[in-house]
């Protein structure tokens, strides 16, 4: 079978992020198997993160070379931005060529979430490019809803039948992806939700101190609660010396989770790619925003006439996925 | 005598920095953001230009090395700083950014070497990139006492 790593002409996109659609276990073993079994003859490290129906499929059909595979746990994928990372740190990490039988838990996501990981999906092309990984996404047709197989249609620049790839005349460019996805309105933050405004770099120690008030009251322990004062900080940092010197912080919470919101009216982030790629894929100084994404379970960035709106989501409830548990253990899942 | 027990070299409402007590750092305590990073830039900068001048200092012979007591004269250029962080109660990304970029442009050899307390601190690290081995900066973290 042909390769699809093979170097791109300069400036080229990387293609090597393949969507396969299977309605049974026979179509998935047909591409999945000459999927793990090519990279373990050519020696490149196989990492698969599947459902446990799917993990137990290659390991029979695989017998003792399964042994060889690298298998992820049921809690790898926490947040996008975190999996990103996670995946992106593993590539670099792995001086030849690599590849990931990655297939994404859409079993009871909100909506935003859906939104946020199908983002994420054409985002991992753009994070993927240039490193030696190959990725290959399951999606089971007879499970998922069909609006979501349609956007994994756009989000993937080829597709794989069995052990067939083609190039996918459906993919839509992953700036282009994202920049829709966030034409989708936030809900308005609820009447009781409380508020500070800013005016200046001296205000924001007294914006810390209210932020870190809620999240003790929302219960966050202390580490995610520094977590959200350095996310929030950088936001409202980010509002003084880009979006006019002022702007004010919204903090509400929901029985699963507390929602920070700083927003000024002058902003003019561009937020198609903001902050979503790791420093060095792309040549744009979004580093705050990336940290922003890294350190919270979720954030919504939108730019409107009205101006910029960071939205940053924690959860109450103690999250598990690749960026945890890589941090306990000191290596990120390497 | 501790070098801490002399006047700060920097304080406001926020933050206080000292000079640690071989000189070849700072010390920090408080809150580090968007309104005191400069001045900690800027007292990591004055301690370079210290030892630089130091260095040539000693270099000379029959120099008067009486100087500043609290100045270690014998100060090797491929020592590395430190800055201890383990009382900073909050350290902005943007400050840590700052100490990145100060690491970057120490000579070749030297690292900066970060003490603290802080998951925080290793998690944005990570997130960055700048844990990587050519980035001369260190990270050595103190484990809590809980």
């Amino acid at each position: 079978m042909t390769d699809p790593r093979v170097p791109p002409p300069p400036g080229a996109p990387s293609h090597a992020h393949h969507l396969m659609l299977y309605g049974s276990d026979t179509e998935f073993l047909e591409a999945a198997m000459p999927f793990a079994r090519d990279g373990l003859a050519l020696d490149e490290p196989v990492f698969v993160a599947t459902t446990r129906h799917n993990s137990a499929l290659i390991r029979r059909h695989l017998g003792p070379r399964a042994n060889g595979i690298a298998f992820a746990d049921d809690d790898w994928y926490h947040s996008p931005a975190q999996a990103l990372l996670a995946y992106h740190d593993k590539a670099r990490h792995t001086p030849g060529r690599s590849r990931v039988l990655g297939e994404l838990p859409w079993d009871g996501l909100t909506h935003g979430q859906v939104r946020e990981w199908t983002r994420y999906e054409a985002l991992l092309t753009l994070a993927l490019a240039a490193t030696g990984a190959w990725h290959l996404c399951p999606y089971d047709t007879r499970a998922l809803p069909s609006g979501l197989v349609r956007s994994a249609q756009l989000t993937h620049p080829t597709l794989t039948s069995g052990a067939k790839h083609r190039a996918n005349p459906a993919h839509v460019a992953p700036e282009k992806f994202s920049a829709a996805c966030d034409t989708a309105a936030l809900d308005e933050p609820p009447d009781r939700c409380e508020e500070f405004a800013f005016a200046g770099p001296d205000e924001l120690a007294a914006m810390r101190r209210f932020v870190a008030r809620h999240a003790r009251r929302a219960g966050l322990s202390s580490a995610r609660g520094e977590n959200l004062l350095i996310c929030v900080d950088e936001a409202a940092a980010n509002a003084i010396r880009h979006g006019g010197g002022a702007g004010h912080c919204r903090i509400w919470s929901t029985p699963a989770a507390l929602f920070c919101e700083i927003a000024d009216p002058e902003g003019t982030l561009s937020t198609a790619l903001a902050g979503y790629l790791p420093p060095g894929t792309a040549s744009l100084d979004g580093r705050g925003l990336w940290i922003i994404r890294q350190l919270s379970d979720a954030a919504d960035m939108r730019t409107t006439k009205d101006g910029t709106l960071i939205r940053i989501r924690m959860a109450r409830t103690v999250p598990t996925g690749p960026g945890v548990r890589g941090i306990k253990a000191g290596g990120r899942g390497r | 005598m501790s070098a801490y027990d002399g006047p700060a070299l920097y304080a406001d409402a926020l933050l206080q920095v000292w000079r640690s007590d071989d000189a070849r750092g700072l010390r920090l305590v408080g809150q580090v953001d968007l309104t005191n990073q400069a001045a900690v830039l800027g007292h990591l900068l004055d301690l370079l230009d210290r030892q630089k001048a130091d260095r040539s200092c000693s270099d000379a012979p029959a120099a008067d090395l009486t100087a500043d007591p609290a100045v270690d004269l014998t100060a090797d250029p491929a020592v590395d700083l430190t800055v201890d962080l383990t009382e900073v109660t909050f350290l902005s990304f943007a400050a840590l950014h700052t100490l990145v970029a100060f690491a970057e442009v120490l000579d070749p050899g030297r690292r900066l070497v970060l003490l603290a307390r802080d998951l925080a601190i290793a998690e944005m690290l990570a997130a960055c990139g700048w844990d990587r081995p050519e980035v001369p900066l260190t990270l050595l973290e103190e484990t809590p006492d809980d």
